[in-house]
């Protein structure tokens, strides 16, 4: 059963997104109450009110006049601005329309960028969208406005993966895009020349962006869990390989977890936080993974 | 290498299944997408030389596979399993004498053998050539050579299953043992066999008696002999070893005694053993009965007096009524005939109404006359006289013709003479004056003649003496031994020249070879012509005390007095000349009546030990020496059933286990 687009925008899914940030501002305040900082609240930030010191706040944050004053400590708090920038770029390749589990990868890219563009704009955060394969193919820049979602769902809605990934040419010219500071959130199977990509991260990195990269698996792709004969075809090159798969299995698996450990090492050299996904994961779910991860980490 | 079940191979064509397989599941694989081949590339190009090596050895290991399990099922077997991998022969002596007839658990010895030999050639590898004989006092091999082999010194091959159809047991056994022919037979065979491995093997009972034959040459040093004991350690046994007739052949009315001897060959004394002789002249009956003792391992004798026997021919036997374990000894056949003697016609070419001065007058004189040493005096000849030219009387009561210088014999006469020859009958020619080219043709035509007359030569400064005879003639085996009598001392001042015909045999010649003594043989008889006279004329000889032997010579040749006489007993030992199917009993012939029995020896069930055996022969035995064959099972093994030496199906089964074992773990391990 292939995945239905229109799950982007039913409001069961949205309502699940609403329970996601509940949940996860939740489970992180009720796990290390004080150093809370919404995944999405911190990154620019203003004034909102103080609150009383509780051990564990940052010292940084102590209005030390007020404690002069009423000589008790309280701590500032911000409201999250609307400034920030929030860069989805979702990787349309031909290889993200593997799907054998019935939802492609770029089903799930797609829905998780519209999961993190409903979560930023909520915030008032703006979200900008590049549909990326061998070229930028689409792009909407970042903006804070209500309807901005329903543009970015349609584009989402639009794309027709067929084309060969070129990170080479692509992610320099998504770079280009990205002309203001802010989050870059890149949605790839990144089956592409490791290199060159690194080399766009590195020109992210450089244009100090936060970079979190978003690597989307198909379970057969990952693990390989078949027995027999089988003609696998790339869907991008439409190459054919005839092999005995359990026979390969092991080999295979060893080869993609080196890849992996190297693409790990690869991003965290760059300071890119890498999250990796499976089509059979529920995205809810991860998501809630990450955003607790990644609260934690603030 | 070889098959028994040879059909099976044709399941070597199911090495095309798992080709088959391969290429029919290879077109069907799943297709699947994936965003990326290369890791899959990565990992094939890494595994391609070794996923090639393993597809070919899976391969490799199904084809194997399959053939295995073909070959298990054609039951290969080694052509040789000795090193070599020579063909093998194999001289296999099966004992068929009487002895052979003791039973086991009511198994004749004889049929244990056999069976024990099909056992064998079950079991033999398929590069063995069987050479097989039954032996008693002759070797009678399984396959008798095809004409031509013999003279080549070359055998076909004949195969087991062949040799397996005509391998039987005999129906009866009555031969003596004679192991030293049945080695000689076996040496000759292996020493002509082909390069490679020997045996021997010998299934007898070890009877110590038939090691006492003829010399045996030492078998080739490396024919390896496997003896199979076939003996029973206790026999009881009582037989008629001996009935010897004091005279087989009397005058009617004569009385004779018949000496009976009885061995006990049991381990216990055999009390009033009966004895019993029983003869019959066709209506006419004659039964003695007598008894006696007889020791463990001692021999006894009993003479039994018969009455003055009737003119007739008297048939029967001599037999112990007892039981014990060979009944086959337990009698011996007698014969006796009561006739008158051998009737001989004297036709005198020189006939005087003196007698001393006919020619016949010194031949008649000796024929009348017992030959010296003999315990009967009557002769065994009854010589009657004719003139020539008288009418020759019917001749069917006569035996044998004597022409003294006899010529012009009428060609009636010529065929009458020719008439007795050939139906057994004999004539003797004495030549003399009248026996001239001229004069004789009437038995030239007619057939009678050996040669061609040519003249008269007469000794000149020196008597005509034998320079040579043939000595195994048996006119002239009687003086092999000169002391016994010189015929070389006999002188002739004359003899006829006679240039032998085609066919004709010179037995004896005078000096410078001048024939003195040709013959000629005619239908089931012989002439022969002694090319002087039977009288004084040409020479002094009828003075010599030879002269009574050798006239009794010429004439118990051709009588058949020298055969045998009219009553020829034959025991089944030794080299005798009988058919290959003799039996015990009493046979009347056209001119005599022939007595067989079984070998005395067979009675002596002693048995010799292995190692006397073998050193009696120079065998070289092995370590399957004096294997003991055991009874004939009740049922016999299926054919094809047995396993054969060689065979390493069960070899090849734990290969095949092992294979589908490999053949498992490398599919497992192998990618396409």
């Amino acid at each position: 059963m292939s995945y239905d687009p229109r799950q982007l925008v039913s409001p069961a899914f949205f309502s699940r997104l609403d329970n996601l940030e509940l949940r996860a501002r939740g489970i992180v305040e009720g796990f290390m109450h004080g150093l809370h900082r919404s995944p999405f609240v911190g990154f620019s930030v203003e004034f909102a009110s103080h609150r009383e010191y509780a051990q564990g706040d940052d010292l940084r944050h102590v209005n030390w006049k007020l404690f002069a004053r009423q000589k008790r400590l309280y701590v500032k708090q911000f409201d999250a601005e609307t400034n920030m920038n929030l860069y989805l770029l979702l990787d349309v390749s031909g290889s993200m329309s593997c799907h054998s589990k019935g939802v492609s990868k770029l089903d799930y890219g797609a829905a998780l960028a519209a999961a993190l563009a409903h979560l930023a704009l909520k915030q008032h955060d703006a979200v900008g969208l590049i549909l990326w394969a061998d070229e930028v193919i689409a792009h909407l820049p970042p903006r804070a406005r209500p309807h901005q979602l329903n543009e970015i769902l349609r584009a989402i809605g639009n794309i027709k993966p067929q084309r060969i990934s070129n990170s080479a040419r692509a992610f320099p010219q998504a770079a280009e895009l990205c002309n203001h500071r802010g989050i870059v959130v890149v949605l790839s199977d990144l089956f592409d020349d490791i290199d060159a990509i690194m080399k766009g991260f590195d020109r992210l990195r450089f244009a100090k962006h936060e970079v979190i990269l978003f690597h989307l698996w198909d379970p057969w792709e990952r693990d390989l869990p078949l027995e027999g004969h089988y003609k696998f075809h790339d869907i991008e090159t439409g190459e054919v390989l005839l092999t005995q798969a359990e026979g390969i299995r092991d080999g295979y698996l060893a080869e993609v977890g080196r890849w992996r450990d190297e693409i790990e090492a690869l991003c965290r050299n760059r300071s890119v936080d890498r999250v990796e996904l499976t089509t059979d994961d529920p995205l809810d779910q991860a998501l809630l993974d990450y955003l607790v991860r990644r609260a934690k980490s603030f | 290498m070889s098959f028994i079940q040879i059909g099976f191979l044709a399941a070597l064509a199911a090495l095309a299944i798992p080709i088959i397989v391969h290429l029919v599941f290879r077109q069907r694989p799943k297709r699947v997408e994936l965003g990326t081949l290369r890791f899959l590339r990565v990992v094939l190009e890494h595994n391609a030389r070794r996923r090639r090596v393993m597809r070919w050895l899976l391969l490799a290991l199904r084809l194997a596979c399959v053939a295995l399990l073909a070959l298990l099922f054609a039951r290969p077997y080694l052509l040789a399993y000795s090193s070599s991998g020579q063909k093998k022969t194999a001289v296999v002596l099966i004992d068929r004498s009487a002895s052979m007839e003791l039973k086991q658990e009511g198994v004749r010895a004889v049929e244990r053998a056999v069976a024990s030999v099909h056992e064998l050639l079950g079991k033999a590898a398929n590069n063995t050539r069987f050479e097989i004989a039954f032996f008693d006092h002759q070797v009678r091999p399984l396959v008798a050579p095809q004409p031509g082999e013999k003279a080549e010194g070359k055998r076909r091959d004949v195969s087991v299953t062949e040799l397996a159809s005509k391998l039987v047991a005999p129906a009866a056994s009555y031969g003596g043992t004679d192991y030293g022919a049945a080695l000689e037979w076996a040496r000759d065979v292996l020493s002509k066999a082909p390069a490679g491995p020997r045996e021997l093997h010998i299934y007898t009972d070890f009877q110590q008696s038939g090691l006492a034959w003829s010399e045996v040459d030492a078998l080739p040093e490396d024919v390896a002999a496997h003896l199979h004991d076939l003996g029973r350690a206790a026999v009881n046994n009582v037989a008629v070893v001996e009935a010897r007739v004091e005279r087989s052949w009397l005058r009617p009315d004569e009385q004779t005694s018949i000496h009976v001897t009885v061995y006990n060959g049991g381990p216990f004394a055999a009390d009033d053993v009966p004895i019993a002789l029983k003869l019959t002249s066709q209506s006419r009956k004659l039964e003695l009965r007598e008894q006696v003792k007889v020791e463990s391992g001692a021999m006894e004798s009993v003479r039994l007096d018969l009455p003055p026997l009737a003119a007739g021919l008297w048939q029967g036997t001599v037999s112990v009524e007892t039981e014990d374990d060979l009944p086959l000894d337990n009698q011996r056949h007698v014969a006796l005939l009561a006739s008158p003697p051998y009737q001989v016609l004297l036709i005198d070419g020189r006939a005087s109404p003196s007698p001393v001065l006919s020619s016949t007058y010194f031949l008649d004189a000796a024929l009348r006359l017992a030959p010296p040493g003999e315990l009967y005096s009557a002769s065994p000849f009854e010589p009657r006289q004719i003139a020539a030219g008288e009418t020759i009387p019917n001749l069917d009561k006569y035996d044998v013709v004597v022409l003294s210088s006899v010529g012009d014999l009428s060609r009636r006469d010529a065929d009458k003479i020719l008439g007795l020859v050939e139906r057994g009958g004999g004539l003797f020619v004495f030549c003399g004056d009248n026996v001239t080219a001229e004069k004789t043709t009437a038995l030239e035509t007619a057939g009678l003649s050996v040669g061609t007359i040519t003249g008269i030569q007469e000794a000149t400064d020196l008597p005509l003496r034998f320079k040579k005879w043939d000595a195994k003639h048996p006119i002239f085996a009687a003086f092999g031994d000169p002391q016994l009598g010189d015929l070389a001392r006999l002188s002739f001042s004359t003899a006829t020249k006679i240039e032998p015909a085609q066919g004709a045999t010179v037995l004896a010649e005078f000096q410078g070879t001048l024939s003195a003594v040709i013959e000629r043989r005619i239908g089931k008889g012989s002439v022969v012509w002694f090319t002087s006279s039977c009288d004084g004329a040409w020479g002094d000889w009828t003075r010599s005390r030879l002269y009574l032997p050798l006239v009794h010579q010429f004439l118990g040749y051709q009588s058949g007095l020298l055969a045998g006489g009219r009553v020829r007993y034959e025991v089944l030992e030794g080299p005798v000349e009988l058919p290959a199917d003799a039996v015990p009993g009493s046979f009347e012939n056209e001119r005599f009546t022939q007595v067989i029995n079984s070998s005395p020896r067979e009675s002596e069930t002693d048995r010799s030990t292995v190692e006397e055996f073998v050193n009696r022969f120079g065998l070289k035995p092995t370590a399957e020496t004096q294997v003991e064959v055991a009874a004939v099972p009740e049922e016999q093994t299926a054919a094809g059933s047995e396993l054969i030496k060689g065979e390493f199906w069960h070899w090849l089964a734990m290969v095949l286990v092992a294979g589908l074992v490999v053949e498992g773990l490398v599919a497992n391990r192998t990618t396409a």
